[in-house]
């Protein structure tokens, strides 16, 4: 229902479209290296797609619900508020993952057309955009559910930004002369989501080979945060009086 | 069916105002097989009892209880219930269809008997003709309409409803008024809330009148007349001249004059009319309306 509400597939089509012509424009005048182009756009194109889809959609998933009351048409049935909750983001979910489908296959697709050789990686930097757009989604739901659109809106991108720059910041040699800041930021990579450990673009697109144990890490790390978020905002809409 | 158990419940409406009570310590109980009218003014209180019955709101201090034989927990209380909210919300983008097979779903109501349940209940409230549009396309009555089909396609035991009557042309608060009084009469315990009077005295039994979040009556209706007012009788005279035994009279255009008198003082009513030369065309027992009552109370 969400999906057809949305209008997705019309947009991840727009955006294919224009993913395919800038594919071809940069493999023009790139020289050298164009299916690095081509997977390096490819993929920040996908990642911005579901990262604008789960900050901009998922803000108003619940809040409007509530607001336009036809929650009160749903929770009047035996469906509990976790269960509620749960399918809003799995149908969202959804939505991330035709995206990620339809891009992605996209961008590998141009990738090897170029001269790009298939990896496993892209499977997995895939997997990782997915799982933090779920974790962004549960953190606009989490913030939508305590504040108002625009404050949910202003401090999903800060924690996002933050979130992506917190270890780069961290090898810093600003950082590493200042242990009060460091102790700061780990604090903040603590609470906060750690994104750059779900982000392997970079491996993909020189290459690189990356350990086993690191994406499994990763990958606990992400479904760990995930569920704790869900976890945290099923018990705030529990509570939540929707009046 | 279920009981409300001293709810009370307080808002603020910002961090600098004084906390105002929308209800104080209501304890009422709707009985299996009832229909039951909720009164009260607009902002007594009735829809926000509402949501915490249904578990939207939560209340400072009270509990509701149901009835066991609706089920032990929520899930199954709810699998029993049918619910309209005031002014019923809806996907605008679904059609009447889609959203009455969604909240069939949600209710476990599948296959061929959910589509049964839409036909059936589609035609009851005369919405068959455009199940097949976009709900945005409806009207506010096709809106209540098939709102009200909605909270009925599961055959729930309990049905509460708020101002299910609200919106609707005079035919149809008449055809869901004779739904509600088939569904009453098929056994199903119904509570609506209302602020037209009229309305509740209709077709209820029992009525629950609340004022300022307090609770004014529980009971029957015709417990409530009984009470609240002695049945006075309307004589009509055409005798001219002032009689102080008559509690209030008017001069009809027809020279006539109507006389209100308490039982009491009928009979020395009648007979000083008499004396005075005047004749009696007519008598009548005034039985005062639910309407009357409430107001008398709320006074």
């Amino acid at each position: 229902m969400e999906l057809y509400k949305s209008r997705i597939l019309f947009n991840v089509l727009i955006l294919g479209f224009i993913l395919s012509l800038i594919t071809y424009i940069a493999s023009e005048f790139t020289y050298g290296t164009p299916e690095r182009v081509a997977i390096d756009f490819g993929l920040g194109l996908t990642n911005l797609s579901i990262l604008g889809i789960s900050i901009f959609m998922g803000v108003t998933l619940i809040s409007q619900e509530i607001e336009s009351r036809t929650v009160y048409m749903i929770l009047s049935r035996p469906v509990s508020r976790f269960s509620f909750l749960l399918g809003r983001i799995l149908g969202m979910s959804g939505i991330f993952l035709i995206n990620i489908a339809i891009l992605g296959c996209l961008s590998c697709f141009y990738y090897i057309l170029l001269g790009g050789t298939f990896s496993s990686l892209l499977v997995w930097t895939l997997f990782f955009m997915f799982l933090e757009a779920g974790i962004m989604l549960v953190v606009v739901i989490l913030l939508s559910l305590i504040s108002n659109t625009i404050i949910t809106v202003i401090f999903s991108i800060t924690i996002y930004v933050g979130s992506h720059a917190i270890a780069p910041a961290l090898g810093t040699s600003f950082v590493k002369m200042r242990p009060g800041i460091g102790s700061l930021l780990n604090t903040y990579a603590f609470i906060f989501p750690d994104f750059s450990k779900l982000n392997i673009k970079n491996f993909v697109i020189y290459q690189q080979a990356l350990d086993s144990k690191l994406l499994i890490s990763s990958l606990g790390y992400g479904f760990f945060y995930f569920s704790l978020l869900v976890i945290i905002a099923s018990y705030i809409f529990k509570h939540k009086n929707l009046d | 069916m279920f009981e409300i158990q001293n709810i009370s419940k307080t808002f603020q409406v910002d961090f600098w105002s004084k906390r105002f009570a929308a209800l104080d310590s209501v304890s009422f109980k709707v009985r299996p097989g009832e229909i039951v009218g909720f009164l009260g003014a607009n902002g007594a209180g009735k829809t926000t009892l509402l949501k915490i019955i249904m578990g939207f709101i939560k209340s400072d201090a009270g509990s509701v209880q149901f009835d066991p034989s609706l089920g032990k927990n929520q899930r199954e209380i709810f699998s029993n219930l049918g619910y309209l909210p005031e002014r019923p919300y809806f996907y605008p983008h679904l059609s009447g269809r889609d959203f009455l097979s969604y909240m069939g779903q949600l209710n476990n109501v599948v296959g061929a008997e959910l589509a049964q349940q839409i036909n059936k209940w589609a035609k009851v409230f005369s919405v068959d003709h455009a199940l097949d549009r976009k709900v945005r396309g409806y009207s506010k009555g096709m809106l209540q309409r098939l709102g009200f089909a909605s909270a009925l396609l599961h055959d729930p035991k309990i049905i509460i409803l708020d101002e299910p009557l609200s919106g609707l042309d005079p035919r149809g608060r008449k055809e869901l008024k004779d739904v509600l009084k088939s569904l009453h009469a098929q056994g199903k315990t119904i509570f609506f809330s209302s602020h037209i009077v009229s309305d509740v005295e209709e077709i209820c039994q029992s009525v629950v009148v609340l004022e300022g979040g307090k609770l004014l009556f529980e009971g029957s209706i015709s417990n409530i007349i009984q009470e609240h007012i002695k049945p006075n009788y309307l004589l009509t005279t055409d005798y001219q001249g002032s009689v102080d035994l008559a509690f209030s009279s008017e001069k009809l255009p027809d020279g006539q004059t109507v006389m209100e008198v308490t039982p009491e003082n009928k009979e020395k009513l009648i007979n000083e009319i008499i004396k005075c030369g005047g004749s009696i065309s007519g008598l009548s027992y005034l039985k005062p309306t639910l309407e009357e009552i409430v107001y008398n109370i709320r006074s």
